[in-house]
């Protein structure tokens, strides 16, 4: 690397990462002339897509509500769970042999997308939003848990000692000291989770794990694209509409 | 440079409450404390002063068993102590950040002092004994703060935040309250009035205060002896009356101009 001109040296990052993506296209056999190849298809999909056929209004309306519930229970329980497991990952709270514990349930939970975690527990629990709501739970356990203990760790350490020094125990350093600290980031947190998961529950569906998603796949698989179209607006409202909320709602707290 | 003081190596006496032997303690690869002795006196008010980093929180992290030494001994009330979750009680502690939890209130900063005085279910269920949370407002009303009680830390000025942690302390009913530099942040009437404080209560219930300080004055003024350490050795133990600043300045080994 020493022997290139400097400007090349200085932007060798850059350089390097244009080549992988070039690289990885290529193995990949993906060029801009594969869209333009089918663009004919993509034309008439397009076209039945915008042939909106609104004689399932009454269900996107009713598999919104159900998006919406499997977002709010799976979401309230995984974040539940999440604070005494963060606590129990936390290495300013707790012995270094549970803290380390705790960290790799949590991330295993993590390192799951939903989506996987509902064909999973769809086998389990079997078709419908049971099985929605488990694998909400289940990734938001993980999700809210890795966040928080980073939180709890890097609080004021001085609030720890002192009430160490004067001889509280653990549930009262976590009374006194960890919740209260981190008071104003678990309701921001709840709302951050929440939203994502309204997000991820909408494409829950896809493996029959209820929600809106179950009646996307089942036009589209039927090839009724028109029928199918009333659902993807309604994944773009709701998705944006609770974005738009959960922004409003954590601009109020932080004001506070 | 004077040559009055009290000597170094004085005898330990049944009135000795705290006495740290020759304690070493390591933070990484450097040495903090080499080998530091300390005894106090009960019921005495006795001030650490030393250059920065010279040790003056680590050995009262030590005191408080904070922090565990690598060699040495920790003596209180003549008896040779482990420090522990069951007898830390009677020992208090005002850090220099005051370390009050931002987001609770005033009451609740303050009954956090007092959770080794109850059955933990009570503290943790807020349902505290009725005579301790008389106690709390008792406190509160003699240091001024009683109006502020739902109020959080958070929104409190330096002096008011001082009393907080003051009041937190007394709470606890300790026998030794160690206070780090509790004055430094405070403009000069603020640190008179805290001092008064803490020095009242001293007076009252014989509460000895172990404290760390810059500023010669208040040093000499609240304290009856001034340990004076360096590079995490004991350099001299002192009456305060004996103190001057030119003596400081030449155990700092800086001239008296420069300060």
């Amino acid at each position: 690397m020493r022997s290139l001109p400097p400007p090349l040296r200085h932007n060798s990052i850059w350089i390097i990462t244009l080549l992988v993506i070039i690289g990885s296209s290529i193995h990949l056999n993906f060029t801009p002339l594969s869209i333009a190849e089918n663009l004919d298809n993509s034309l008439v999909i397009l076209n039945e897509l915008l042939d909106i056929d609104l004689s399932e209004a009454d269900k996107v309306f009713y598999s919104i509500i159900e998006t919406l519930e499997m977002a709010l229970i799976g979401s309230s329980i995984g974040f539940a769970i999440s604070i005494p497991a963060a606590l129990m990952a936390s290495k300013n709270i707790f012995p270094i042999y549970i803290s380390a514990i705790f960290r790799a349930i949590l991330s295993i939970l993590w390192s799951i997308p939903p989506l996987l975690w509902a064909i999973l527990l769809v086998s389990v629990a079997g078709l419908g939003p049971t099985a929605g709501i488990l694998a909400i739970t289940a990734f938001s356990i993980g999700l809210s848990g890795r966040y928080l203990y980073e939180i709890f760790e890097s609080q004021n350490p001085s609030a720890y000692d002192l009430v160490k020094a004067i001889g509280a125990g653990r549930l009262q350093i976590i009374k006194y000291v960890t919740i209260p600290e981190a008071s104003a980031y678990l309701s921001n947190q709840f709302l951050f989770i929440l939203t994502y998961n309204v997000r991820e529950s909408a494409i829950l569906g896809l493996v029959g794990a209820g929600g809106i998603g179950f009646y996307l796949i089942l036009y589209l698989e039927s090839l009724q694209y028109g029928k199918a179209a009333p659902f993807i607006i309604g994944i773009v409202v709701i998705t944006l509409a609770m974005d738009y909320l959960s922004t409003r709602l954590r601009n109020k707290i932080v004001s506070q | 440079m004077h040559k009055s003081g009290i000597a170094s190596k004085k005898m330990v006496t049944s009135s000795t409450i705290l006495r740290l032997k020759d304690i070493r303690l390591s933070l990484g690869r450097s040495e903090i404390l080499k080998g530091l002795s300390i005894s106090v006196n009960k019921g005495d008010a006795v001030t650490i002063m030393g250059p920065n980093g010279s040790g003056k929180t680590t050995l009262l992290k030590v005191a408080l068993g904070l922090l565990k030494p690598s060699a040495g001994e920790l003596y209180f009330f003549g008896e040779k102590k482990n420090i522990s979750k069951e007898n830390r009680k009677f020992l208090g502690y005002i850090p220099q950040n005051l370390a009050l939890v931002n987001e609770l209130n005033v009451f609740s900063n303050i009954i956090v002092g007092a959770v080794r005085r109850m059955p933990s279910w009570r503290s943790l269920l807020g349902a505290y004994p009725a005579e301790i949370t008389k106690e709390a407002y008792e406190i509160m009303n003699m240091l001024g703060i009683s109006q502020l009680a739902q109020v959080k830390a958070k929104m409190l000025s330096g002096g008011e935040k001082q009393r907080v942690a003051i009041a937190r302390t007394i709470i606890q009913k300790p026998s030794i309250i160690f206070a780090d530099e509790i004055t430094a942040s405070l403009d000069f009437k603020t640190a008179a009035e805290v001092m008064g404080i803490l020095t009242g209560i001293k007076e009252k219930t014989g509460v000895t205060l172990v404290m760390t300080h810059h500023n010669l004055e208040v040093a000499k003024k609240y304290s009856k002896t001034i340990f004076i350490i360096r590079d995490g050795k004991m350099l001299k133990e002192i009456l305060a009356s004996d103190l001057d600043r030119e003596y400081l300045a030449n155990l700092y080994e800086i001239t008296t101009s420069a300060t």
